[in-house]
């Protein structure tokens, strides 16, 4: 799963993070790295450990476009390669034989990319949501103790909101003494393998099969990004990075139409999307939060041969099924769902299918400590 | 086999509680508490932790109390995150339903036709309520019944319950009962030395003329005599027990005594319940539930309370590691309560190798009824009045006459 992984290009950390230190220490797929914005505005990614006597370059200080070690002064450029050894008398040639991992990066939507596999390196890719101009974006960023998959799969799981989201949130809402959010019922559940992913649909009972969730529905963009509608101005990209086999940053990337006249934005804004509160408890009312106490109970890396996977969990089996299927064909050396090359697909942007109108609300509960479910009359159900 | 890797099995065997280890399978013999009833008011779930295994405990909204496996069979979510429905708890995930027995009865997001749940279940124990306390009982069945001791149930006392959650195994913190000496020691001289380190007046000392332990029906009796007192006093007389498997009963003065109960949380986590118990003032009408507060061995920057009583053997427990090994310790002359009581703990763990009941397991429910007397005296020969006990309550001055305060050598 590590090489199918690094098929991908994944946000390391948001811009707004090197702010207003520039070098950060990040983790991806196992790795630990060292992520700066040199003197000159361009982004380096390197391993994160000096050679020379192994102090963290995370530690280090930017230097031009390279990054210098704090202890000795080595400096490295961000593809790797040592620079200058300055304690070294000044005809030595061992800069010349050290190198380390350096990796690419870019900046796209106010995240920054990184890309851990093999040349050639594919496009970055410019879905929609992320790169059109006359949306202002936000980053939530939540960091949990669990494996990627347990919070990806989760996408595949339609049936979980109407019992996490509305059930388990009114029984939540009754503890605190506060009134119940509006419920209703699954009718149909469909997914389809489609060009970047699968695509979930839903109908819910009551509806019938021309509306926008059973003919659009939303996808899951491979390998592990949600892209979820709010309404028909508002979508956010749940993006899960795979720090390690035990650990997932999500980001919750909302993007918002810009209300007319309003001017452009000039940076993307950052904030912490907890799913403890500092006492250490979770929070079960929240929307989000609920999707992590979930996510994160299951348990460091869930074991599927303790499982009982059901009917109603064929989505989640779908996305397993395939994913393995995916990761064959990296082994083979094909290029996996989800992996562009092609500069006309990815021009301007990449378009993806999204319903703009729901049959359900969740307002009446917070989504997260930033913002709550935007309201729409939907048809309340009362369940027996 | 050395010595010592004997004395390290015997360890091994003596403090581990997992399923299927021996002292596993002995602590399931006995029904422990694993939260005040309290804990329940604010919120109808919690998750609890005992002899190494997770479970949800939860309070229906008829009032029925249910333990349960905490993780869901179907995605393996937390049940202890769940929501009570009826006589049951629903996964949060996707409303699984489980009884308090761990039958699935409900799998909602399924198909009409389902016949999936009569496949699914889970444990599910029995849970009781008794002076404020929800005890629970996780061994085979048919389940012993939960002691009724004296102090527990008795009207006209007032309760209340401290709890300290402590990293290192429960009997590094039960034998601690079995070794009277170190009142002389731990809360005697180290508690003048720290006070002196602080600027403040020391506390009166005794030493120990003579100790005694006595294995009686529910476990052992500790007794001590001090030195210029005679044979005649309480202590020596009657003295104060440790139920088995590890509960403590300890006097202040007349009208005030204290439960210690030890909860084996896991291998290296230890609950303990600091449970008090006081006479009622004349005309005074006993709290209707008994309150929770919490007894913390470390400050809230992470230092140990070297000058608290409580603190103290948090602190000698605490600092012996997650498990003290027995091969690397050197017991002495006056360590023997400490002795006995892990030979009577082996012997107990036989019993139950040999399907047996252990010491301190009731049946009878004449002997349960109305309540068990335990041994316990009502005056003590010395005070550590001038220390504080915990946060909530310090030390009581003792009635009668002064204790002769001896200078340390």
């Amino acid at each position: 799963m590590g090489d199918y992984m690094r098929c991908f290009w994944h946000p390391v950390a948001a811009a707004a993070e090197l702010e207003p230190w520039p070098v950060r220490k990040v983790r991806l797929l196992g790795e630990d790295l060292a992520l700066y914005r040199g003197d000159d505005g361009s982004f380096g990614l390197i391993a994160e450990r000096c050679p020379h006597r192994g102090a963290s370059l995370a530690c280090g200080m930017t230097d031009g476009a390279g990054i210098r070690c704090a202890y000795h002064g080595w400096k490295y450029d961000a593809a790797g390669q040592c620079v200058d050894t300055p304690a070294e008398p000044a005809e030595s040639k061992i800069k010349q034989r050290i190198q380390t991992a350096g990796y690419p990066v870019r900046e796209m939507g106010g995240l920054l990319w990184a890309y851990m596999g093999k040349l050639p390196v594919p496009l970055l890719p410019r879905y929609e949501y992320l790169v059109r101009d006359e949306y202002d974006k936000d980053i939530g960023i939540s960091r949990l103790t669990c494996n990627w998959l347990q919070v990806a799969e989760n996408t595949l799981d339609p049936l979980h909101i109407e019992y996490l989201h509305m059930l388990y949130t009114n029984w939540a809402l009754k503890q605190l003494g506060k009134p119940p959010i509006a419920t209703r019922k699954h009718a149909r559940i469909g997914f389809d393998l489609f060009e970047y992913g699968i695509i979930k649909r839903r109908m819910w009972v009551g509806d019938t099969e021309d509306t926008e969730e059973w003919t659009i529905g939303h996808p899951q963009l491979f390998p592990a990004t949600a892209v979820v509608p709010f309404n028909s101005e508002w979508v956010q990209f749940q993006i899960r990075v795979p720090v390690d086999d035990e650990n997932t940053t999500i980001y919750w990337y909302n993007s918002r139409l810009r209300p007319a006249g309003q001017p452009q934005q000039t940076s993307v804004p950052i904030w912490d999307n907890p799913y403890l509160t500092p006492a250490g408890e979770y929070i079960p009312q929240q929307l989000n939060a609920q999707d992590m106490m979930v996510m994160v109970t299951q348990g460091t890396i869930t074991d599927h041969t303790l499982e009982h996977l059901a009917e109603s969990d064929r989505g989640v089996a779908l996305y397993r099924k395939t994913l393995l299927e995916q990761a064959d064909l990296v082994a083979r050396g094909e290029d996996p769902i989800g992996v562009i090359r092609d500069p006309a697909k990815n021009t301007p942007w990449i378009e993806i299918p999204v319903e703009k109108h729901l049959g359900y609300s969740l307002a009446g509960a917070p989504a997260s400590a930033m913002y709550d479910f935007p309201d729409a009359k939907v048809p309340e159900l009362v369940r027996p | 086999m050395t010595t010592s890797d004997h004395r390290h099995e015997r360890t091994e065997r003596l403090t581990r509680v997992g399923p299927g280890t021996p002292m596993g399978e002995y602590q399931r013999r006995f029904w422990h508490p694993v939260a005040a009833l309290v804990d329940l008011d604010t919120w109808p779930i919690k998750k609890v932790r005992l002899l190494g295994e997770d479970f949800a405990l939860f309070r229906t909204e008829s009032g029925k109390l249910g333990l349960v496996t905490d993780r869901c069979p179907h995605r393996g979510a937390s049940l202890s995150c769940g929501m009570t429905d009826g006589d049951g708890i629903r996964c949060a995930y996707h409303g699984w339903k489980y009884e308090a027995d761990g039958q699935c009865v409900d799998t909602p997001a399924e198909p009409a036709g389902s016949r999936l749940k009569e496949r699914i279940s889970i444990a599910g124990h029995p849970v009781e309520v008794m002076g404020g306390l929800i005890w629970a009982y996780i061994g085979p069945q048919p389940a012993p019944l939960l002691p009724r001791y004296e102090h527990l149930v008795i009207d006209g006392w007032n309760r209340s319950t401290g709890v300290s959650h402590l990293p290192c195994n429960w009997l590094q913190v039960a034998e601690n009962t079995l070794d009277s000496l170190h009142v002389e020691y731990l809360h005697m001289k180290f508690t003048n030395w720290a006070r002196a380190q602080r600027g403040e007046s020391p506390i009166p000392v005794r030493r120990h003329a003579r100790v005694a332990y006595e294995a009686f029906e529910y476990g052992i009796v500790k007794k001590r005599m001090w030195e210029g007192d005679t044979e005649d006093s309480q202590e020596w007389q009657i003295g104060h027990p440790l139920v088995f498997p590890s509960t403590l009963l300890v006097p202040y003065h007349a009208g005030w005594v204290q439960f210690q109960f030890r909860v084996p949380v896991d291998d290296t986590n230890t609950i303990v319940y600091w449970y008090d118990v006081k006479q009622c003032a004349e005309g005074e009408t006993p709290n209707p539930v008994v309150p929770i507060w919490d007894n913390p061995w470390q400050t809230a920057d992470g230092k140990y309370m070297p000058e608290k009583i409580n603190p103290q053997d948090m602190m000698v427990w605490i600092s012996q590691g997650p498990i003290t090994d027995h091969a690397v310790e050197h017991l002495g002359e006056s360590d023997r309560g400490v002795s006995m009581y892990r030979r009577m703990l082996l012997e107990d763990l036989e019993r139950v190798e040999r399907g047996e009941d252990p010491r301190g397991v009731i049946r009878d429910v004449a002997k349960n009824t109305p309540f068990i007397e335990l041994p316990v005296e009502k005056d003590v020969g010395y005070s550590l009045a001038g220390a504080a006990a915990s946060a909530m309550y310090a030390f009581p001055e003792r009635d009668g006459t002064e204790i002769p305060l001896i200078t340390a050598p």
